[in-house]
């Protein structure tokens, strides 16, 4: 189905224009705040409005990208300005989309000081995301995700008072680990094939040894947006005062560049190189979700333990992926999304406690009940109990790992099972253990606004458990079409 | 290399407009009671934009040759000397409020820079020793003058003596090296050297060889790489900050064209010799300036650096020796007006308790303070970092590309690794300005000139990122014929 008017632009752009009005409010320091928040909010939910015609337009029985949208942008060198979207691009577009109102709304009280700079950084943030997401060339790929990680950590330094430094180091780090072997890779692919057009790229073939360096090259900076082992800190760094848009858009949108990333690029344009590495990028992820589940039980703190959940799920979606078998791959996709959705909810949930509890809460059953159900419930659905998203997800990827090997499918089970025990401890202490904190009586229940923020996450949760074909089958023609393409390998 | 003989006059009537209106506007300034400066200023912005177009309306897309040799125009030369221009215009239009308000104001400095500008264009235009040294010595003359501008203050002598005396020994490098040239060569002219040494069926003379290193060692200390680059240091404390981004542009562009037509347009033939020069010099401006930089909190000086490893990083082009090269140089060319100029504009306009602002600490919390400053600030910086979306990055990017193409990796390597370091330099401006706590507020209130130079920049910068195209096939077209 083609389409006359360019929504991929309109979607990746919408929020650009919001901006340039973001800029132009002038006057006192509240009333800017309030034309701000407003603003932001009536330029995203366009955006969402926009990207659910995307999901109409979608043309489920065909595989390869659609709604194409091809510009010259740098003729002289063939780089162009191309945009489009599969059955997996197109979900997690639709989640940046609708996560970024989320978070407009979710701060719409806690966020004091400078909003216009908070809103403007936000919105910049949701247009790279998403054109990260639609980019079909590698260096219009490139250069979205390196933009993106300009605002991402403008929005961790300057509403975070304690990690600014922390934001500065990483920010650095950032730039070196992703920068270089991003941009060195995309230059030996231009410079290799003469063009960076994904489209022609897939089928391209390089050599196996420069499939080797450039998978190399490719997981690195990946690996540093997943925020996987040895960049975790950056996440865990914003458990103690980190606002709550900064840990949606890092922790729930960003992250997702990575696994994007894999399955459109490493995946397909190397194969021999990612049936290499499969199994080590296997043991690398078990390794991770077992390191993010024994932290989890020695860490005592109520908030760490939202954002080791959230390196635990990257974790997974890493097995997912790179189980490499269409199970996995689908189980993968689908845990982005879901993950998306109980992360952004457990970071709400989580803030509302921090906002209206200083201390570690105790015994919290008889004060809050509607938040304490809700609450509740995201946990069992981090679990992946069924009739939640996750169930979903987890079965897709045990189901992955099956085919792969019974060793792994072992330790994933084992994994569960840590999870599922550690947060029945942390449960058990925050509804029934022990009063720590007096002050209790005092706490509110949820507001409407937060029960605002909080249902379309549960409705779509619970959406995605219950009948989750919608969206299995927009998936399954692209996931399939990956894996044929390895299956179609000879095998040396 | 086709060429054509047309009319002297006609190729150099840019220049020779420019020569007579400097001495026509020098004449009524000197008869003006009131109001002469700027007077001055603009008559000399309005002379600049007629010598642009009389160097558009003369332009053709071959060479041409006028004074027997001596002086050479082409789509080239053209470009270049339009960047030039823009870059004088601009420099008096930011120094116009600024010497002002140092009550510096006096309506030489514009003459000054109108001289500066035509020894630049004479130096692209150049088609013989005789030529070069002619207009290296018009221009250096009228900056050791405009470097110690500031005539009450010792300070500002000292700067100045110190740059004449280093320029006068880079000077003496540079005519030791022509006076090789010729002994070796026995001409002048670059056709006749071209010929002369084409001819030699044997190896080059060794003396040729040193005759064209200290030629280019003497040109390049002139636009202050590295091993000279104390002069530049000497200079940038004292010297008004327009001078000083005169200084890195102006000159810096003109040599570097220069080279650029001498070395791949008369001795081609001599790449595998020349490009280790090249190469090596570019490694050693695009490092040691990064390195220094790490350790720099004057701001003006920080940017100085910074300029010197771009202007290193354009030579990678000259040492890739490919037509690709040569037109990423014009494109980093504009690239690098651009940025330098927006941010040397931004340092000028702040100011604190009615001083410069001359440390990096000074600019914490300037996002507070002054936002729109804040944003251009950002925007150029992350040009200059290269930082994809930005402008710098896709300069970068086309210089890389042919470095990649010419496989030459090691400078790959170092051209990437001083990026790095500088690139840290650069962030932790980013983070002083943007993550800092608000120290001392900055004085509000920025002039209209610089307010023009900033928002102008930063719009080019934005455009160049997102179109391009058009740049690009001016810079292919003005290289087309080499």
């Amino acid at each position: 189905m083609t389409n006359d008017w360019p929504v991929l632009s309109i979607v990746t752009f919408l929020p650009l224009a919001g901006c340039f009005f973001i800029m132009l409010t002038r006057g006192e320091d509240e009333a800017v705040g309030r034309s701000c928040r407003h603003l932001a909010l009536w330029t995203t939910i366009p955006t969402l409005i926009v990207s659910l015609f995307m999901w109409v337009n979608f043309d489920r029985s065909r595989s390869g990208f659609q709604m194409l949208e091809e510009a010259s942008w740098i003729s002289n060198i063939g780089i162009k300005y191309q945009l489009g979207i599969d059955g997996i691009s197109m979900f997690l577009i639709m989640c940046a989309a609708l996560l970024t109102p989320i978070c407009i709304f979710a701060t719409w009280k806690s966020i004091k000081s400078r909003v216009r700079e908070h809103m403007i950084v936000l919105l910049v943030l949701e247009t790279t995301l998403i054109g990260s997401f639609c980019a079909l060339d590698v260096f219009l790929f490139a250069c979205f995700v390196i933009a993106a990680s300009i605002p991402l950590h403008l929005m961790v330094g300057m509403w975070n008072k304690n990690s600014r430094h922390h934001a500065f180091f990483n920010f650095g780090i950032n730039i070196f680990l992703m920068f270089i072997p991003l941009l060195v890779a995309v230059l030996f692919i231009y410079e290799s094939k003469n063009t960076t057009d994904l489209i022609i790229l897939n089928n391209a073939n390089f050599s196996r040894n420069n499939q080797i360096w450039l998978f190399i090259a490719f997981f690195i900076p990946f690996m540093t947006i997943m925020t996987l082992f040895p960049f975790h800190k950056r996440i865990l760094s914003q458990q103690e005062d980190g606002e709550i848009g900064t840990l949606i858009m890092l922790t729930c949108i960003s992250t997702k560049i990575g696994a994007y990333g894999f399955l459109r690029f490493s995946i397909p344009l190397f194969p021999v190189a990612t049936n290499l590495f499969a199994p080590y990028m296997l043991v690398f992820a078990i390794v991770i979700a077992v390191y993010a589940v024994i932290i989890l039980m020695i860490y005592k703190n109520f908030k760490s333990f939202v954002l080791l959940i959230l390196i635990f799920q990257m974790g997974l979606i890493t097995i997912g992926v790179f189980s490499l078998s269409e199970h996995g791959i689908r189980g993968g996709v689908f845990a982005m999304l879901s993950h998306s959705f109980i992360g952004a909810g457990l970071i709400i949930c989580i803030k509302i406690f921090s906002d209206r509890l200083k201390a570690e809460p105790g015994h919290l059953m008889n004060g809050i009940p509607t938040f304490l159900i809700i609450h509740v419930f995201i946990l069992l659905a981090v679990i992946g109990v069924p009739g939640t998203a996750s169930f979903i997800a987890n079965l897709s990827i045990i189901l992955g790992v099956i085919e792969h090997s019974f060793l792994t499918l072992i330790t994933v089970f084992a994994l569960f099972m840590l999870l599922l025990t550690c947060l029945l401890c942390v449960y058990k202490r925050v509804l029934f253990g022990k009063i720590l904190n007096q002050n209790k009586i005092n706490i509110r229940d949820l507001s409407l606004r937060d029960l605002g923020v909080l249902s379309p996450l549960i409705g779509l949760i619970l959406l995605m458990g219950i009948y989750p074909m919608p969206f299995l089958n927009v998936m399954s023609t692209s996931i399939s079409s990956i894996t044929n393409d390895l299956k179609m390998l000879p095998i040396n | 290399m086709s060429t054509m003989v047309t009319p002297a006059f006609v190729s150099a009537s840019a220049e020779i407009f420019l020569s007579l209106a400097s001495v026509f506007i020098l004449l009524l300034a000197v008869f003006r009671r009131k109001g002469a400066a700027s007077f001055a200023a603009w008559a000399v912005v309005g002379a600049f934009s007629i010598a642009a177009i009389l160097i558009l309306s003369n332009s053709s897309d071959q060479i041409k040759t006028a004074f027997y040799g001596l002086f050479i125009t082409s789509p080239h030369t053209d470009f270049v000397k339009i960047l030039i221009l823009v870059c004088s215009a601009l420099t008096i239009i930011l120094s116009n409020d600024y010497l002002k308000r140092e009550e510096i104001s006096r309506f030489e400095f514009p003459i000054l820079i109108v001289f500066a500008t035509l020894g630049m264009m004479i130096i692209v235009s150049a088609g013989d020793l005789i030529t070069l040294y002619l207009g290296v010595e018009l221009q250096s003359l009228a900056c050791y003058v405009l470097v110690s501008i500031r005539t009450e203050s010792l300070k500002s002598i000292k700067s100045g003596f110190k740059y004449f005396v280093i320029g006068l020994l880079s000077s003496i490098v540079l005519l030791y090296g022509c006076s090789l040239i010729y002994g070796f060569s026995g001409a002048t002219e670059f056709t006749k050297i071209s010929q002369s040494i084409d001819a030699l069926e044997e190896d080059l003379p060794f003396g040729f060889f040193i005759g064209l290193i200290f030629l280019v060692l003497g040109l390049a200390s002139k636009i202050s790489i590295i091993p000279l680059q104390t002069r530049v240091e000497g200079c940038d404390k004292q010297a008004p900050v327009p001078v000083t981004i005169f200084l890195l542009v102006g000159p810096k562009i003109a040599v570097l064209s220069l080279l650029i037509q001498f070395l791949a347009g008369y001795l081609g033939f001599l790449f595998d010799q020349w490009q280790y020069i090249i190469i090596a010099l570019a490694s050693i401006s695009m490092f040691v300036p990064s390195l220094m930089m790490l350790f720099e909190d004057n701001l003006k000086r920080l940017f100085v650096y910074g300029a010197t490893a771009q202007t290193g990083f354009a030579l990678m082009g000259l040492a890739a020796g490919s037509d690709d090269g040569f037109s990423s140089i014009l494109i980093y060319f504009c690239i690098y007006l651009t940025m330098n100029f927006g941010v040397f504009a931004i340092i000028l306009s702040m100011r604190q308790k009615k001083q410069a602002v001359d440390s990096v600490r000074h600019l914490s919390g300037l996002s507070i303070s002054h936002p729109f400053l804040a944003f251009s600030l950002l925007v150029a910086i992350f040009s200059m970092a290269g930082i994809p979306p930005f402008a710098g990055f896709l300069a970068k990017w086309f210089i890389l590309i042919s470095v990649v193409d010419e496989k030459l990796y090691l400078l790959l390597f170092i051209a990437i690794t001083a990026s790095c370091l500088a690139a840290v330099s650069y962030l932790r401006i980013l983070k002083i300005m943007y993550l800092d706590e608000l120290s001392e507020p900055l004085d509000p209130g920025i002039s209209n000139e610089a307010q023009f130079v900033i928002f102008t920049t930063i719009a080019l910068l934005l455009l160049f990122s997102f179109v391009p195209d058009p740049l690009i096939s001016v810079a292919r077209a003005a290289v087309s014929n080499f």
